[in-house]
């Protein structure tokens, strides 16, 4: 498998963003930035093959209503970020998983990506393999990346 | 001609930006179906005569795969495009794909023309409708 650096990881939500939202994102609170708005919504997804793994998203509420605001060429303050909001931000967690297993495994990808789903702050890694925290035009992503090798052999 | 395409995908944002993009390409909304699992696809074939099929993979209750097979498995649906739009990575899973028959696999994140253009490959009267 392939090495996946945090720089990868910005790379490729970046792409993502970019594609899909139409928002531009770079590497987020640096010494001197402002501090960005806390996450407040979560969604986690994970995949399976040679080595199983895992990616949280966590964005601000200006995050993701940005973020569907984006998908749905609407303006953020109609979007309701509890519903829509929350659908974007799985959305954005399958297509940045898609992304991330592409680049571990290569041309061969041998990965099964599964259905995001909603979670909270408790699902938060505490020791992700790679952390991305992204500002995206002012508001807050975090993007966790947690390699689990040892799963597949658990059982 | 006029051109009716459904869209198959369990994420609502997914949904709209892909509605806005067949519609951009020449499709009539009213003509544009909607639904969030290949359970709920299948049942909308008996409700609309449809032309393509924009098709997520990764989806509860019925995964966008096992819809294509049954597809593929009707010979009254013969015609039916089937297009996917997936995050999912998965080479097997794509050749496996191609093997049911679909037309084309398109991965996520797309650029909106790369999916226009799809569009119009399977549809190349749409734009004229």
């Amino acid at each position: 498998m392939r090495e996946m650096t945090t720089d990868a990881l910005v790379r490729l939500t970046c792409a993502a963003l970019e594609r899909t939202a139409f928002l531009m994102a770079e590497p987020g609170d640096t010494p001197h930035g402002d501090p960005l708005p806390n996450a407040v919504r979560f969604s986690r997804i994970e995949y399976r093959g040679p080595e199983r793994g895992e990616v949280l998203l966590a964005g601000s509420d200006g995050f993701v209503r940005k973020l569907a605001a984006g998908f749905l060429g609407d303006a953020p303050a109609s979007i309701d970020s509890e519903t829509v909001g929350a659908d974007a931000l799985r959305e954005l967690s399958n297509i940045v998983a898609g992304s991330l297993v592409r680049e571990l495994g290569g041309d061969r990808c041998p990965f099964a990506i599964g259905l995001p789903t909603a979670c909270d702050v408790a699902s938060l890694p505490l020791q992700p393999t790679a952390l991305a925290i992204l500002d995206v035009e002012g508001e807050r992503l975090e993007v966790y990346w947690t390699r689990n090798a040892s799963a597949l052999f658990a059982a | 001609m006029l051109c009716t395409v459904l869209i198959v995908d369990d994420s609502s944002s997914t949904r709209s930006i892909v509605r806005a993009i067949v519609r951009d390409a020449g499709v009539r909304d009213d003509r544009i179906f909607e639904a969030t699992n290949g359970q709920e696809a299948l049942a909308m074939f008996e409700e609309a005569w449809i032309d393509l099929v924009l098709l997520d993979i990764n989806m509860p209750v019925m995964n966008g795969e096992c819809f294509a097979r049954t597809i593929r498995a009707r010979e009254d649906l013969a015609d039916v495009k089937l297009l996917v739009v997936t995050a999912e990575p998965s080479p097997l899973r794509h050749a496996r794909l191609r093997q049911i028959g679909v037309e084309g696999i398109l991965a996520k994140p797309f650029a909106s023309e790369q999916l226009r253009e799809a569009i119009r490959l399977c549809l190349p009267h749409a734009a004229a409708a």
